[in-house]
C-alpha cells in the first residue's frame, strides 16, 4: 500500500479516464447490440474510437450484430474452450475465488452502483472492473471534497486497479488471438492497451513516490 | 495489420492522448450509448448544501466511504498464483503449505444445510459458507439416512458449484444442429421461444408430442406439476437403464414397495449377488456403513458373486465369480438345497406364501447345485454350503442384489430367484432380514400445494406396449427405446426437453443416440437444462443454465434403511452463479407464457411453496421451530413410526374391520371392493399388499399381464388401486411370463463360442455414471477404463498387459428371437450376427475377473463436458481455433496435478498407461431390453477381441 501513487499526475484527466472505462466495461458486460453499434457509428464518438485502435464494421444491421455475438460468445461465454473473463478463473482456476472476495469489500467501499448490464454478476468479471474504476474516477471527478479525502480516494482507484485491472492482461493478449471479428480483435486490444497504458503511469508514478 | 497497428498504439504518450480523448467522447455520449454509472454531475444529496464537502459521515454522495478505505486499506489482498485465498480447495501438492489445511479458514463460516445429488443417494450434507462462498461441504449428521457421512463424490461438490466452465448464461444455436456454434441470448427470449414453440404443440392437440427427458432428478413435484399443467405425460426417465428388474422382481413379490432395504445393520449373514454397494449402489453410503456395521458389531458374514473383483466383493468374507447372467441359477439351487436339507422356514412359508413347501420342493427339484456349477462354474459344494450358513443365520439374515444381477436379459428372472430365499428362510421382514418399507420417498406428513390431475396422454415412448411389466406397478418405462422407435418412426416428437441428462454417453449405441439427436426430422426442437455444456446440450437448439443442487431448493428423501420415512431439505447455500436457473424459478413463467390455465397452477413464490410444502414438520420443543425455519435450521426431521418391520402381522383395528367382508375361500378381507388384509388363525392381520394378501411366489399377475388379460379383480384385491391393467394399446404384444420364480439363459450365452468374452460394465466409487468426470479431483483419481481381462484369458490371446485390442460387439441372439420389433436394417453383419460398433482400448490383465467376461468401467470417454472430463490441460485449439495458441486460465492446482493427458496422438504405440480420458464403454452395448420389464441388459453382449498391431 505504501507504493501507492500520490502524484496528481495519476488523477489527470479523471473525467476521460472514467469514461473510457465505462465504455470498455459497456463492451464486456454484454455483446453489442444492433442498437448499441448504431450509436457508435452515428455519433461523433466514431473517430476517436477508430483513432484509438478500434474497427468499426462496416454493415451495421443484423447480420452483423449477430456475427459479433456469435464471436464475443464463443471467446467469453462459451459453451467451451471459452476465456471466461473472471479474475478467479485466470488466478484459481475456478469461480468465485479470493477475487470475488476482494472485490465486494471493494464494491462496499466504493459504493459501487450496478447497472442494468451488470446487475447479478459476478463482481470479478472483467466488465465489472473496468465499470467500477469508471464510477470511481467519475466521483473523484466530480466532487470537490477537501485534499485528504480527494487523495484517499485517488489512493482507492490505485489500489483497486492494483489488485484487480493488472489481471486481464493475459486474457487479453489470447483473447485477441482466438477473435474472429475485427471489431472484437480491437475491442480486445483497446482494452490491453488502455490497461497498459493506466499500468505505466502507475509503475512511473510509483517510481517516483519511492 | 490490426495487431501491428494495436501493439504500436500500446504505451505511447500519442496513444494515451488517443485514448483520453475516446475516453472524454464517451464521457459526453454515456446517455447515448447507455453507459452505467451515476453521472458526472455530483449528486449534494438532501443533507449537504451545495458545494460542502460531506463531512457528517465522511462518505461522498455516490458511495465512497473514505473512513472505510482509510480502516481497511492496510490489509493485504493477497491474490494471484499460491495465495492465501479464502475458501480454496486446491489439492495439498508440493508447495502447499506445511500447517495446511488451515483451520482459521472456517473462521466465521456459516452452516448451510442442504442435500447432495452427485449420485442418486441424496445424502444430507452441510455447507460451510463464508464471503457467499461454499468453502466445505461435509455430511449433515442430522441426516438419517446418512447419518453424517458423505463420499468423495460429495465432497467435490466443490469443483462442480465453481467449475470455470459452468454454463452460466442461455445460449441459442445458431449454426447446424451439433455443429457447436452458440450465441448467447437473454431469459426473456429463451422463454418465448420455448413458449411459442410449446403452445403450438399443446394447441395441436398432441401434448403428448412435448416429451419431457430427466437424467437423475430430485425435483419430482416441479417436474410433474410442469407436465401434468402442459398435458403430457411423455415423461422418460433413465429407470430402465438401472433398477427395472429389480423393481419388478420385488414389485411381483411385494406390490406395494420395488425397493428392498436389506436390513444389514442388524444382520448375521448377507449374501451378495452382484451388488457393488460400497462403490455405487443407490443406497451407496447408508446402505455400506449399514454393512460395516452388521459385519463388525454382529459379526455378519459377507458373500459376494461377482463376475469381477469389485471393491465389495474384496471387502467381503468370501468372494466367488460365476459365469455372467448366473446369479439366478445360483440363487435357485440354493432354495433347492435349503429345502433339501430341511433348513427352511416351513412355518413363514406355509403362513405367509401363497406356495406349499411341497409345491416349491416339486418346482425347484431341478434346480439342483450340481446342475447350478454347470451353468456358473461355481462348485456344488460351495453352493450348498453357503445355502445352509445363509439359512442357519435366519431370520438375520438377507440377500442384497442390483444391476449386477438385475441388468440382463434374464434379469428379472435372476431377482425373483434371489429374492425366493429370504422366502424360503423366513427373513421375509424380519429384523436384520429382507425388509421394505411403503415410503420410497418423504414422510407423507409434508404435501405439496395442490397439483394439476394427471396428464392423460399415451405414448409409444412412454409405455411401450411390448414389454408388460415395465409400467404397471410404477412407470419404469423403456428409455434405451426412445431413440430407436423414433428412427423407427413410431412417435414424432415436436419438441424436447433433457434435464439433467447425458444420452450420448450413457445411452447404449452412442451412434444412434447422436444421429437421431441431430436430426431435426426426428426432434423438432430440444431444449437442453443443464450445469454443464454435455454431449446432450450439443445437440440442443437451446440451452438452459441450470442451477446446481447447492442452490436450489427441495424436499428430498430417499427410502431409508431406519425402515421409516424422513423429510430432508435441500437449499440454495449461496446465490446461483450468472443466470442459472431452476425449474421452480422458470417453469411458473413458462407456464404463464404458454398460457391455456397452465398459470393456474403456479401461485406462490418458490420460498412461500417450500414453506406451505413443509409446513407439517412438527416443532422442534428444543428450539421451538418447525416446517421449513426447522428445515432450515436442522436439514432433516424424521418422525418417530415403528420400524417397518413384520407389516404383514399388524393387526387390523376395528375401525378397519367396520363395514369389511372376508372371503370365506382365501381369507382375504375386503371394504369397499378393495382388500385391506387377511384372516390367519382367526385373527384378522394387514397381511401383504397383493392379490392374494401374502407374500407371491407364485404370480397369477404377471402371467395373466404377460397376456394382455384384465386384472382388475387382483389389482382390487392387494389394495393397491394404483397398478393398472394393460389398456388396449397393448393388445397383440403378449408375452409368457413365468409365474414362477425360474432361470433361463440367453442363447448367446449358451453358444457362447472360444474367442467371445461377455462384456460387464461398472462404476468406481468416485464417479456416477455420466455427470462426475468434470471434476478435477474425483477425475485425477479415476480418469480412464481399460479392459480387465483375466491373465488366462490374455494368454489364450497373445495379450499381455498394456496391449490394445479392437472389440466387436453384436446384437442380441436372444432377442433377434423374442423381440423382433428392434430390428433394424442398418447393422452390418459379420459370421452371421448384426455388428453393433467396434472400438480399440487398451488392456489390464487381473486375476479379478471371470475368464470369459470382459470388463470396462462407465464414466470415462466424454468429448464433451469441460476439459476436465476430456482429460485436457489445454482448451481445445483445433476447428475454428486452428492456429491460436493453447493459453488459457491458469489453474495452479489442474497445472501442477494433472499428469494424466494423453501424449500419444492417437498412436497407440505411444499410449502411456493410466493417462487420457477413458473411452465409453456404450458405443459398444447394443439396445437390448429384458423382454419381460424393459430393463437394458448392460451385462449380457457379446464381444469378439482381437489384437491390435
Amino acid at each position: 500500500m505504501d507504493r501507492i501513487p500520490r502524484d496528481s499526475r495519476f488523477a489527470s484527466d479523471p473525467v476521460a479516464r472514467s469514461g473510457l472505462y465505462r465504455l470498455l466495461a459497456r463492451f464486456w458486460l454484454r455483446e453489442v447490440d444492433a442498437d448499441f453499434l448504431r450509436q457508435l457509428q452515428s455519433i461523433s464518438l466514431c473517430n476517436e474510437f477508430v483513432e484509438s485502435g478500434g474497427v468499426l464494421p462496416e454493415d451495421d444491421g443484423r447480420l452483423t450484430s449477430e456475427q459479433l455475438a456469435i464471436d464475443y460468445c464463443r471467446l467469453f461465454i462459451g459453451p467451451s474452450d471459452h476465456l471466461p473473463p473472471y479474475q478467479s478463473v485466470w488466478q484459481s482456476g475456478q469461480f468465485q475465488e479470493a477475487a470475488s472476495a476482494s472485490m465486494k469489500r471493494f464494491v462496499e467501499i466504493a459504493g459501487y452502483q450496478a447497472g442494468v448490464l451488470s446487475e447479478g454478476m459476478m463482481l470479478d468479471h472483467l466488465g465489472v472492473q473496468l465499470d467500477l474504476m469508471g464510477q470511481v474516477l467519475e466521483q473523484y471527478a466530480g466532487w470537490p471534497v477537501e485534499m485528504a479525502d480527494r487523495e484517499a480516494v485517488l489512493e482507492l482507484a490505485s489500489a483497486f486497479f492494483a489488485t484487480h485491472l493488472v489481471w486481464p492482461i493475459e486474457l487479453l493478449e489470447t483473447a485477441a488471438r482466438r477473435a474472429e471479428t475485427d471489431f472484437y480483435r480491437s475491442v480486445i486490444f483497446l482494452t490491453r492497451n488502455f490497461l497498459e497504458s493506466e499500468r505505466h503511469v502507475l509503475a512511473a508514478l510509483a517510481v517516483v513516490a519511492d | 495489420m490490426l495487431t501491428k497497428r494495436a501493439n504500436r498504439l500500446s504505451g505511447s504518450r500519442e496513444s494515451r492522448r488517443k485514448f483520453l480523448k475516446l475516453g472524454l467522447a464517451a464521457s459526453g455520449a454515456a446517455a447515448a450509448l447507455g453507459l452505467s454509472g451515476c453521472g458526472s454531475e455530483p449528486d449534494p444529496g438532501p443533507e449537504s448544501g451545495g458545494d460542502q464537502p460531506p463531512t457528517a459521515d465522511r462518505k461522498l454522495p455516490q458511495g465512497v466511504d473514505i473512513d472505510k478505505w482509510n480502516r481497511l486499506k492496510g490489509e493485504p489482498y493477497e491474490l494471484g498464483e499460491f495465495g492465501a485465498m479464502p475458501g480454496v480447495c486446491q489439492l495439498p501438492g508440493p508447495m502447499a503449505k506445511r500447517n495446511w489445511p488451515d483451520r482459521n479458514k472456517y473462521k466465521g463460516a456459516s452452516k448451510v444445510p442442504g442435500m447432495c445429488q452427485l449420485c442418486s443417494t441424496v445424502c444430507g450434507i452441510v455447507g460451510y459458507v463464508k464471503d457467499e462462498r461454499v468453502i466445505k461441504i461435509e455430511g449433515n449428521p442430522n441426516d438419517p439416512n446418512s447419518r453424517g457421512h458423505l463420499c468423495a463424490r460429495g465432497q467435490a461438490g466443490l469443483n462442480h458449484q465453481y467449475h470455470p466452465e459452468r454454463l452460466l448464461y442461455p445460449l441459442k444455436r445458431v449454426g447446424q444442429r451439433g455443429e457447436g456454434k452458440w450465441k448467447r441470448i437473454s431469459w426473456d427470449e429463451a422463454l418465448d421461444e420455448i413458449a411459442a414453440k410449446l403452445k403450438v404443440v399443446r394447441d395441436s392437440g398432441k401434448p403428448e408430442e412435448f416429451a419431457f427427458h430427466q437424467g437423475r432428478q430430485r425435483s419430482k413435484d416441479a417436474l410433474k406439476r410442469f407436465l401434468d399443467a402442459f398435458g403430457t405425460k411423455t415423461q422418460l426417465s433413465h429407470r430402465s437403464l438401472c433398477s427395472g428388474n429389480r423393481r419388478a422382481a420385488n414389485l411381483t413379490y411385494l406390490w406395494e414397495s420395488d425397493w428392498d432395504l436389506n436390513d444389514v445393520e442388524n444382520s448375521r449373514y448377507i449374501l451378495n449377488f452382484g451388488s457393488n454397494a460400497f462403490e455405487a449402489h443407490q443406497g451407496h453410503v447408508p446402505f455400506a456403513t449399514r454393512i460395516q456395521n452388521g459385519r463388525f458389531r454382529n459379526k455378519a458374514k459377507l458373500v459376494t458373486f461377482d463376475v469381477r473383483l469389485s471393491n465389495t466383493a474384496g471387502g467381503s468374507d468370501e468372494w466367488f465369480a460365476p459365469f455372467p447372467g448366473t446369479d439366478g441359477a445360483i440363487a435357485l439351487a440354493m432354495c433347492h438345497t435349503i429345502l433339501a436339507e430341511n433348513v427352511h422356514d416351513a412355518d413363514f412359508i406355509e403362513t405367509w406364501t401363497n406356495v406349499s413347501v411341497a409345491e416349491l420342493k416339486d418346482h425347484l427339484k431341478s434346480y439342483t447345485p450340481a446342475w447350478a456349477e454347470k451353468v456358473s462354474g461355481m462348485s456344488a459344494g460351495d453352493i450348498r454350503r453357503i445355502a445352509v450358513e445363509f439359512a442357519m443365520a435366519a431370520p438375520a439374515c438377507t440377500t442384497m442384489c442390483n444391476r449386477g444381477s438385475s441388468a440382463h436379459l434374464n434379469g428379472y428372472y435372476n431377482d425373483r430367484a434371489i429374492q425366493l430365499l429370504n422366502a424360503l428362510v423366513g427373513s421375509v421382514g424380519r429384523k436384520g432380514g429382507w425388509c421394505w418399507s411403503p415410503w420410497g420417498g418423504l414422510d407423507p406428513i409434508v404435501e405439496t400445494p395442490p397439483m394439476p390431475p394427471g396428464a392423460k396422454t399415451w405414448s409409444v415412448l412412454e409405455d411401450p406396449p411390448e414389454y408388460p411389466l415395465a409400467n404397471v406397478w410404477r412407470r419404469m418405462r423403456v428409455g434405451e427405446l426412445v431413440y430407436l422407435y423414433l428412427l423407427q418412426g413410431r412417435a414424432r416428437l415436436q419438441a424436447y426437453m433433457t434435464y439433467n441428462l447425458d444420452s450420448p454417453l450413457t445411452w447404449p449405441e452412442e451412434s444412434l443416440t447422436q444421429q437421431v439427436l441431430t436430426d431435426e426430422k426426428l426432434i423438432e426442437f430440444h431444449v437442453c437444462i443443464n450445469c454443464f455444456y454435455n454431449e446432450t446440450a450439443h445437440y440442443a437448439d437451446i440451452v438452459l443454465p441450470w442451477t446446481t443442487y447447492l442452490e436450489r431448493w427441495d424436499l428430498d428423501a430417499r427410502a431409508s434403511y431406519n425402515l421409516r420415512p424422513y423429510v430432508g431439505l435441500r437449499t440454495p447455500m449461496v446465490k446461483p452463479l450468472g443466470e442459472a436457473r431452476d425449474v421452480r424459478e422458470f417453469f411458473p413463467e413458462l407456464a404463464r407464457r404458454i398460457g391455456g390455465g397452465m398459470q393456474e397452477w403456479y401461485k406462490e413464490s418458490v420460498e412461500e411453496y417450500m414453506q406451505a410444502w413443509a409446513a407439517k414438520v412438527p416443532e422442534n420443543a428444543e428450539t421451538g421451530k418447525q416446517g421449513l425455519e426447522r428445515l432450515m435450521e436442522e436439514g432433516a426431521w424424521e418422525g418417530d413410526r415403528e420400524p417397518f418391520y413384520e407389516p404383514y402381522n399388524i393387526a387390523l383395528s376395528d375401525e378397519d374391520l367396520q363395514g369389511a367382508e372376508t372371503d370365506k375361500a382365501t381369507g382375504v378381507i375386503m371394504k369397499n371392493g378393495k382388500g385391506i388384509g387377511l384372516m390367519q388363525d382367526g385373527k384378522a392381520v394387514r397381511g401383504f399388499a397383493t392379490p392374494s394378501r401374502k407374500f407371491e411366489v407364485r404370480s397369477l399377475f404377471v402371467q395373466k399381464i404377460g397376456k394382455n388379460e384384465d386384472c382388475a379383480e387382483l389389482i382390487a384385491r392387494s389394495g393397491v388401486t394404483k397398478t393398472r391393467s394393460r389398456p388396449a394399446n397393448h393388445k397383440g404384444h403378449d408375452l409368457d411370463v413365468d409365474p414362477m420364480p425360474s432361470w433361463f439363459q440367453p442363447r448367446e450365452h449358451q453358444e457362447l463360442s472360444d474367442d467371445e468374452l461377455i462384456m460387464t460394465s461398472f462404476k468406481w466409487n468416485v464417479h456416477n455414471h455420466g455427470r462426475t468426470m468434470n471434476l478435477k479431483w474425483l477425475a485425477e483419481i479415476v480418469h480412464s477404463n481399460p479392459a480387465w481381462l483375466n491373465p488366462e484369458t490374455a494368454a489364450r490371446f497373445g495379450l499381455k498387459d498394456g496391449d490394445w485390442i479392437e472389440l466387436t460387439s453384436y446384437y442380441s441372439k436372444e432377442l433377434e428371437q423374442q423381440s423382433a420389433h428392434l430390428k433394424r436394417a442398418d447393422l452390418q453383419t459379420a459370421n452371421g450376427r448384426r455388428v453393433i460398433a467396434t472400438m480399440r482400448v487398451p488392456i489390464v490383465t487381473m486375476e479379478g475377473i471371470h475368464p470369459r467376461a470382459i470388463a470396462m468401467s462407465n464414466s470415462c470417454g466424454h468429448w464433451q463436458y469441460t476439459s476436465v472430463a476430456q482429460a485436457r490441460r489445454q482448451p481445445e485449439t483445433t476447428g475454428h481455433l486452428m492456429g491460436s495458441d493453447g493459453k488459457t486460465y491458469r489453474d495452479p492446482d489442474w497445472e501442477r496435478n494433472m499428469w494424466w493427458e494423453d501424449q500419444s496422438e492417437g498412436d497407440s504405440t505411444r499410449w502411456k498407461p493410466n493417462t487420457g480420458k477413458g473411452w465409453n464403454q456404450n458405443r459398444l452395448m447394443p439396445i437390448a431390453p429384458d423382454p419381460v420389464s424393459g430393463q437394458q441388459a448392460f451385462h449380457d453382449t457379446v464381444v469378439s477381441i482381437k489384437k491390435v498391431g
